[in-house]
């Protein structure tokens, strides 16, 4: 019990020490901006998607293993990696003819 | 662990809910995970069949729909039917499940929630609770899951004991429609006596997920596992079909 409590501390409190990239991801018109965003491989990330569309849209990706809804005029935060190199697509499902994109992590 | 360390109050609480007559795995278990996708509606059926060496086989089947209320928390309406062998299958209970999401998916070392059950047996004898953490851990294409359940009778004639029982699995993501991976199950007995009467299955599963046309998805899961001592069954079979729309 005595290690509990400071362990548990440590593991939640990791985030707040290490400084976590931040990137903007916009949805705009069904369609994300930038289509494609460099981040930094072997990293957390940390996406704030904002959708300046007024109806909701879902940010998926398999590759990523993350599925959110972001309501419209919204905002949510996903966390993300870290990441090999390489090229992780993602979508939107509620638009997928239009809502494409892909971190392109290096 | 000290005396002075029991008295801790996070312990006590603990503590409070313990003492337990044995949880066993049932047929229709399954492998709940700290994640909430708000505004959708899940139509779950699952169920299982298990063996046992010199004792009656028996197989069970959940019906399921739940709804992500928030980013945070998820509730669901859950429906058992159960039977033994020789004996004709009854609905057994209704349950209200609830999954709450601690942590944000993947901010921290591992991802943290909550679950809360709470089974309404529709035979004459007590009720039970049933709750406990849930965590998720990603390493690279690997997701392994870990629910620690305390469960407890609540009502009259409510035993005065708590049980620890788990699930768990480890998922290698490869192509959406087919993963692979293994499940386990098990029961821990009494908390005041852990591992006096337990019981551990575990076995390879699958996973898939198929897009539908309509936006829709349809998700689904399986797995065969063997006892892995003498209390478990000998053979359990278990499936899971899940249908998600917005």
């Amino acid at each position: 019990m005595r290690l509990f409590l400071p362990l548990l501390l440590a593991v939640f409190s990791t985030a707040a020490l290490a400084e976590v990239p931040t990137h903007r991801l916009v949805i705009r018109d069904h369609r994300f901006v930038p289509a494609e965003l460099v981040v930094p491989a072997h990293k957390k990330i940390k996406l704030v998607i904002v959708n300046e569309d007024p109806t909701p849209e879902e940010f998926e990706s398999h590759e990523l293993n993350r599925e959110k809804v972001v309501t419209g005029k919204g905002t949510i935060t996903v966390f993300v990696g870290p990441l090999k190199p390489g090229r992780y697509p993602f979508f939107g499902e509620f638009h997928m003819d239009t809502a494409q994109g892909a971190l392109i992590a290096k | 662990m000290s005396k002075s360390s029991l008295r801790h109050p996070l312990c006590l609480a603990l503590l409070g809910l313990l003492a337990a007559p044995v949880a066993h795995a049932g047929p229709a278990d399954t492998v709940y995970a700290p994640i909430v996708e708000k505004g959708e509606t899940e139509f779950e059926l699952r169920g299982g069949y298990r063996d046992f060496a010199g004792a009656p086989s028996e197989h069970a089947f959940v019906f399921d729909v739940g709804y992500g209320v928030t980013n945070r928390w998820k509730t669901e309406l859950v429906l058992e039917y159960a039977a033994e062998e020789g004996n004709p299958g009854t609905l057994e209970a209704w349950e209200w499940e609830n999954i709450f999401v601690l942590t944000e998916q993947g901010e921290h070392w591992v991802d943290v929630g909550l679950f809360f059950e709470y089974e309404n047996v529709f035979a004459a004898g007590p009720d039970e609770i049933k709750f406990g953490p849930m965590f998720q851990k990603e390493i690279g294409p690997t997701v392994a899951n870990l629910n620690l359940l305390l469960e407890r009778e609540v009502g009259d004639d409510a035993s005065d004991e708590t049980e620890l029982a788990y699930t768990w699995q480890v998922k290698w993501r490869g192509q959406e429609k087919l993963e692979w991976g293994v499940q386990g199950f098990g029961g821990l007995g009494a908390i005041d006596d852990l591992g006096a009467e337990d019981e551990h299955i575990a076995g390879p599963a699958l996973f898939g997920l198929r897009r539908l046309a309509n936006g829709n998805k349809f998700g689904y899961n399986g797995a065969v596992l063997a006892g892995l001592n003498d209390a478990a069954p000998d053979v359990t079979v278990r499936f899971q079909l899940e249908y998600e729309m917005y």
